[in-house]
Parts: C-alpha cells; sequence; structure tokens
C-alpha cells in the first residue's frame, strides 16, 4: 500500500485510539532500545497515574489536616502512622493498576459490567458525592493560596476554574498528564520549608519508638486520625487510577512499571505528608490560636516563624494541592460518569466537541464546586476535615468491589490477589471500620473517650 | 530529536496491540450470600456513619 493510502487509512482512526497508538508507539521504539537509557525512557513514559494520584492525594484538604496534625500533636504518634500509611496507600492503589491493565475497564464499567446496574448505581454515587465534596475542599485550598498573593478570592478561585478546565479538555491524556506532573512538582515545595524551619529531628527520630499523643486519645485526636487516613485513601483515587491506567494503554506487560510508578507516588506522598506535619508541629504546636481549621491561621503562622517567603512558599504549595487534585478528580468524575453511562468514548484524548457528554459530568462538577466557595460565610474550614473523614467513610464500601474484582479468577487470571495482598487488604477495611466505630463511640458517648 | 512517528508505524501498532478491539466483556454475577451481606452492613455503616459525622461536626467537635 503506497503512503498516501497509509496516511488516509490512518486518518480514519478513530482520535483516541489514534493518540493512543501514537503513544505505544513511542514505548515500543524505548523497548526496542539496549540498555539503561532505554529502560530509563520505558520507564519515564510509563510514569504517570500512580506519582498523580499519590501526589493529588496530598490535595488542599490534605495539607491542611496535616498541618492541623502537626499544630495539634507535635512530633509524636502521627509521624510514624503517616510513614505506615505509604504501604496502605501503595496496597489499596496496586490493585487499580493491575486491574485496570488486565480488564482494559475502568472501576465503575467492571463494577457495571460484573454487578449490575444496581450495585454500580451505589458506588457511582458514593463516588459522585465525594467527589463533589473533595472538589469543594481543592477550590478552598487555591482561593486561600491565591489571596496571600493579593488575589481576592472570586478572582483566585474562578482562574482556578479556568485553568482545571482548559487542561482537562486539552484533548489529549498524554499532554493533560505531563502537565499535571509538571504542576505536580511543585508539591515537593513543602520539604524545603521543613527543613528551613529547623526541627527538632531527635524527638522526629524518638517518635517512631514511642508513638506519643500528646494531650491522650481524645475526639479531636480521632478525628484527625481519620482525615489522615482519609486523605492518604480515599474512593477517587481508585477509580482515577484505573482509568488513567486503561486511558494510558498498560498493559499486563508492562504492570511492573505501573507498580513503580505507584510506589514511586507512594514515596513522594509520604514524604511531603511528613515535610507538613513537621514543619506545622515546629512553627504551629503550642502557639495560641494555631491549631484553628482556618486556612489563613496557619499561613499567618508560618509566615510569622519563619518569614514572608515562606508563607509565600506554603501558599503556592496550597495552590498546587489544590490545582492537582481539582484537575485528577474532574478527570475521575469524567471518567466514571462516562463508564457508568456506557459512552463509547470516554478518553481524554478525545476532541471536548466529540466527547461532550464525556467531559460535562467533571465541567459541571468542578464549576458547581468552585461556585459553592463564593458562597459567603459558608464554613470552609470545617469543610475541609469533614471531607477527608468521610472520605474514610465511604472507602470500605469501594474497597469491597475493588477486592471482590482483583481475586475473580474469571477477571483477573493469574492476576488476582495473592494471600498476603488480601490478608493487607481486609486488614485495611477493618482498621477503617474500626477508628470510625471509635470516632462515632467518642461522638455518642463523649465521656467514654475524653 | 524524537522520530517521527509514521503513519504504518500507528496502524501496525493498532493492529497488533488489538487498539480498535473492545475490551472483553465480562458476564454478569450475583451478589448473594454473604457477600450481599456485608454489602448491605455497609451501606448502613455508610449512613449511620455519615449521621454520626455531621452530628460530631455540628455539635464542634474540632
Amino acid at each position: 500500500m503506497d503512503s498516501v493510502n497509509l496516511q488516509d487509512l490512518e486518518r480514519t482512526l478513530p482520535r483516541d485510539v489514534r493518540q493512543r497508538a501514537q503513544d505505544r508507539v513511542e514505548i515500543r521504539r524505548a523497548r526496542e532500545a539496549s540498555g539503561i537509557l532505554g529502560r530509563l525512557r520505558i520507564l519515564l513514559l510509563l510514569l504517570g497515574p500512580g506519582i498523580l494520584v499519590m501526589i493529588a492525594d496530598n490535595d488542599a484538604g490534605g495539607v491542611i489536616t496535616y498541618a492541623q496534625t502537626g499544630a495539634s500533636y507535635h512530633l509524636g504518634f502521627f509521624i510514624p502512622f503517616l510513614v505506615l500509611m505509604i504501604p496502605v496507600a501503595f496496597v489499596v492503589q496496586e490493585m487499580t493498576v493491575r486491574l485496570g491493565a488486565v480488564t482494559r475497564r475502568g472501576h465503575a464499567e467492571m463494577i457495571f459490567m460484573r454487578y449490575g446496574r444496581f450495585w454500580g448505581t451505589f458506588s457511582a454515587l458514593d463516588l459522585v458525592i465525594a467527589n463533589a465534596l473533595t472538589l469543594i475542599t481543592e477550590f478552598i485550598g487555591i482561593g486561600a493560596g491565591l489571596s496571600a498573593f493579593g488575589v481576592p478570592l472570586p478572582a483566585g478561585v474562578l482562574a482556578g476554574l479556568a485553568l482545571v478546565l482548559l487542561v482537562t479538555l486539552i484533548g489529549r491524556y498524554r499532554l493533560w498528564e505531563r502537565i499535571s506532573l509538571w504542576i505536580a512538582l511543585l508539591n515537593l515545595v513543602f520539604v524545603p520549608l521543613a527543613l528551613y524551619a529547623h526541627p527538632n529531628w531527635a524527638l522526629v527520630a524518638r517518635s517512631f519508638g514511642s508513638w506519643h499523643v500528646a494531650g491522650g486519645v481524645d475526639g479531636t485526636f480521632l478525628m484527625l486520625l481519620l482525615a489522615n487516613l482519609g486523605t492518604t485513601i480515599a474512593p477517587w483515587m481508585l477509580f482515577f487510577q484505573q482509568s488513567a491506567v486503561v486511558d494510558k494503554g498498560l498493559t499486563p506487560k508492562e504492570m511492573r512499571f505501573g507498580r513503580i510508578d505507584t510506589m514511586v507516588g507512594g514515596i513522594v506522598m509520604g514524604i511531603v505528608a511528613l515535610a507538613i506535619v513537621i514543619l506545622a508541629a515546629t512553627v504551629m504546636h503550642g502557639v495560641p490560636g494555631s491549631t484553628g481549621l482556618e486556612i489563613q491561621n496557619i499561613l499567618q503562622a508560618v509566615g510569622r516563624r519563619i518569614g514572608p517567603a515562606a508563607q509565600s512558599l506554603f501558599a503556592l504549595g496550597l495552590v498546587e494541592a489544590g490545582l492537582i487534585a481539582a484537575m485528577a478528580i474532574t478527570a475521575s468524575t469524567s471518567w466514571a460518569a462516562g463508564e457508568a453511562l456506557g459512552l463509547r468514548v470516554r478518553s481524554l484524548n478525545a476532541k471536548p466537541k466529540e466527547a461532550l457528554s464525556f467531559y460535562l459530568p467533571g465541567v459541571i462538577a468542578a464549576t458547581v464546586a468552585a461556585f459553592v466557595v463564593l458562597i459567603p460565610g459558608a464554613p470552609l474550614g470545617y469543610l475541609n476535615i469533614l471531607v477527608q473523614v468521610l472520605a474514610t467513610v465511604f472507602m470500605p464500601a469501594a474497597l469491597l468491589f475493588l477486592l471482590l474484582l482483583v481475586n475473580d479468577r474469571e477477571v483477573m487470571g493469574s492476576y488476582v490477589n495473592s494471600k498476603l495482598q488480601n490478608v493487607a487488604a481486609i486488614g485495611i477495611v477493618g482498621f477503617l471500620i474500626v477508628m470510625n466505630g471509635a470516632f462515632g463511640a467518642s461522638i455518642l458517648f463523649p465521656h467514654l473517650i475524653r | 530529536m524524537a522520530r517521527a512517528i509514521a503513519p504504518d508505524e500507528i496502524l501496525r501498532i493498532v493492529d497488533e496491540e488489538d487498539l480498535l478491539q473492545e475490551p472483553p466483556v465480562y458476564g454478569r454475577v450475583a451478589v448473594r450470600g454473604p457477600i450481599a451481606l456485608v454489602w448491605w452492613g455497609l451501606r448502613i455503616y455508610v449512613l449511620l456513619m455519615a449521621v454520626l459525622v455531621a452530628v460530631g461536626f455540628a455539635h464542634g467537635l474540632h
């Protein structure tokens, strides 16, 4: 066939297929290149969903939760606890990599296909509620962060919304992913900030031995424990990573790279989370009024203790945290709705005008969330922590279907969960339920838990 | 600089990796027995916890 005919034939391919094919050609070329450079190139091409999901997990609500944790509980229990959260997040997210690579279908789609509309609708509803609430917290973070640079709240929130929509509607998964990864790099800004605060490293090291809870276990401790759990593993993350793995075109042969991607993301997530807790513990613990939930209090405390440049950097990190998570959750909402509705085209490789019904749910969710933040007098500080806690409430139900799917030999073949993976995952579900129960008991019977 | 991707490379990979092929279809399985019980238990748990968390926050547990 001559080259003109080949070009004509290539142009007849659906846009999303053509784009994915281009990505796959690059991966194949990297695979054919020998040596360490070839392997590094494959890794760089395949990195993405894991790092993005984990860094987006350190979202605006997460930053505030970690800061609150450090300010309230200093350098004790939460330091080793957050280190422990790295393998927890990996165990959960790795299952979605396997499921996506083997089935080439998103999480919502698999639940609908395997268990039917009734169960699928419940799962999708949980996700929509959790995503809508989480998106609100991202725009709170973006607005508050930009306000530190003198941008009025409405202008900051609307600018954030415009950027999120612009990147989402770019019509090319790879470009969306690369832009997101560059923005995600800013998440690391909290690490030099923590180092610059000159924390007491001896106390940090001792916390691994003592797991000391400053002030004892009470309702606030349980709430922050749940909020830290909720900011580490959340339902949107399951749906996001599986859909991203599918949209990226990861195959079972490349699962190893998907695991590395997820592990690297988990480690970065843990380091940044620890940096924020250590920073807040160093500059805010014991300062009157610093344990309030308002972001402005946190920003001011950082500014007072380490200077205005540090305050600006923290604010920049907050904007990044909100932006990256808003972009991920907007995409996750579109993917999940597209899968639940059975749309043929449900890819970020599709042009918006050709896949309006795919993009619309994400666009609507992000827009509504941004406008909620602009409602005068909305209790934004409470909402941040509330959303993290609610994520842990929804998580066991979401994990149940994930566990059923990754243990389904008809679906997964030899890629089913090992016994150890099941023990770890069931342990996580059990821990979530027990901690939620303890928090519930502390509300019903406040005299039992101080 | 990266080598341009020729149309024949695209068409070859589409063919070799079945990119035009729909992903595998999985049949329905019933959610019943202990799994249905666990699932309904989790629904009730979600409802109860959502109410408790709302009550906790309304009463200023923060």
